[in-house]
């Protein structure tokens, strides 16, 4: 009862007033214009600015950017801000080229920027291990053999068909050399027998999962050349194979079994090295 | 021309693509299945999902990897001066295992994407290769594979048994095939 009364007082003496207030604030947001969108970064005269973002599209923070002015060769540098933006103001006339550093990312930049053309907007991607390699990617996706898998609809599922045969008689022979050579199975002949029967299934694997790899890699090759576990698995594939065809080889060949004595610890790192391999390959697909 | 031949067959598993409106009984079983949260959310996780298929992938090396040295023995194109059941019992342990994580694993995949397998001419396929692979087993180990004793040091092993051997090795890599092939058969 007497809440009500309170609320009915107050509404008389200020509801007018509230009412007033709010009336003036909803006309004065209707007369207003929509307010003007702020200019581009890089339009205004003498202005160059704009903002690097990383491959994935989130911005890029503190990266050096490098201006050069192409006719007096001076430059001026600046470094991106928490939003990944940078902007140079009161610049001269002319055109200038850009240039983008950071620590573990390959540099990029453009030439031929006049100011106050709108905003210069770079992405940096992180450096691969295989940098100077670029070419070989590059022109192995341009060859006609890259391009006739890529644009095939059925190649590039049969080859990864033939790729997965491949891997199940390879990682099969792996692992059945690494039970031999660690002394848990086939005793009944010696590590140097079971390894020359293994042998022509072991390279027949490797063949179908590089002849069908390399196929592969010539359809995706420019994608691939930015993917992380295509580098790890390229990594892997390279120590995989030295292992097996040297230390595991002594291993299994050793006069009077004598490399037995490191068997156990060649299987396990032999069977860990390849698995790595298939998992980064795995991986591709997915991350 | 056998490739040719057997890529014209594998092409043709496409022809039998259900069709996603008119669901029958089973079908709709599986859109159930397949549209349940669990379902959903293991479809949807970051790394649930790629280790789960991963591990379906990388556990051929050890299933049919490993039933692939008993197939060459059998038919007698490798190992021939182990005894048979030398190199069956050095392969059942990780064979097992191999199948295991192969069942387990395909089982939840099969559950993530219950219904587009179940419309999939190759997810049957693979289904079909399966029971063939298993009956080929049955009948092996209930036949031939009974007198093991007298043929099990022979270089070459009996007809019957040779058989077994290679008809294992086509089932499993007919398998593979649908398998790999399903994935690219799995969307919408």
């Amino acid at each position: 009862m007497k809440e009500v009364l309170i609320s009915k007082v107050f509404m008389r003496r200020f509801g007018t007033v509230v009412m007033a207030l709010f009336v003036a604030a909803a006309t004065n947001a209707w007369a207003q214009d929509d307010p003007a969108p702020p200019p581009l970064p890089g339009s205004q005269p003498g202005e160059i600015a704009g903002g690097i973002r990383t491959m994935n599209a989130s911005m890029f923070r503190g990266a050096t950017i490098t201006l050069t002015n192409d006719a007096t060769g001076e430059t001026r540098t600046t470094t991106t801000t928490l939003g990944g933006d940078y902007e140079f103001k009161g610049l001269p006339e002319g055109t200038y080229t850009m240039r983008a550093d950071s620590d573990g990312f390959a540099a990029t930049g453009r030439a031929g920027i006049a100011p106050g053309s709108g905003p210069v907007d770079l992405q940096m991607r992180v450096l691969m291990m295989w940098e100077p390699l670029f070419p070989v990617f590059s022109w192995s996706f341009n060859t006609g053999i890259g391009n006739w898998v890529r644009e095939s609809t059925w190649a590039f599922a049969y080859l990864e068909v033939f790729h997965l045969l491949g891997l199940t008689v390879l990682l099969g022979s792996v692992v059945a050399l690494g039970l031999r050579i660690s002394n848990v199975s086939m005793l009944s002949l010696s590590p140097a027998a079971v390894a020359r029967e293994i042998r022509p299934f072991m390279l027949v694997g490797l063949a179908l999962v590089l002849l069908s790899g390399l196929l592969m890699f010539a359809a995706e090759a420019e994608k691939l050349f930015l993917s992380g576990p295509f580098e790890w698995k390229i990594a892997f594939f390279v120590l995989a194979n030295i292992f097996q065809f040297t230390a595991v080889s002594w291993v299994a060949r050793a006069k009077d079994d004598s490399g037995l004595a490191f068997g156990k610890i060649a299987a396990l790192l032999s069977i860990v090295f390849w698995y790595v391999v298939a998992w980064e390959g795995r991986a591709i697909a997915f991350f | 021309m056998f490739l040719v031949g057997m890529s014209l067959l594998l092409q043709g598993l496409a022809l039998f693509q259900l069709p996603e409106a008119e669901p029958g009984f089973i079908q709709g079983i599986c859109r159930w299945l397949q549209e349940t949260a669990w379902a959903t959310a293991f479809r949807e996780s970051q790394y649930v999902y790629p280790i789960v298929e991963g591990a379906h992938v990388l556990a051929l090396g050890v299933s049919v990897g490993g039933i692939l040295w008993f197939d060459l023995r059998l038919s007698g194109l490798s190992m021939r001066r182990h005894p048979v059941s030398e190199i069956f019992r050095s392969v059942r342990p990780w064979m097992f295992t191999g199948f295991a994580i192969m069942i387990i694993t395909g089982l939840i995949l099969f559950l993530g994407h219950a219904e587009l397998c179940y419309r999939s001419g190759y997810f049957r396929a693979k289904v079909v290769l399966l029971f063939l692979a298993l009956f080929n087993v049955i009948i092996f180990h209930s036949t031939i594979d009974r007198r093991r004793a007298s043929w099990d040091m022979d270089t070459v092993p009996p007809l019957q048994a040779r058989i077994a051997g290679i008809m294992s090795m086509i089932l499993w890599t007919g398998t593979i095939a649908v398998g790999r092939l399903m994935a690219y058969n799995l969307t919408g």
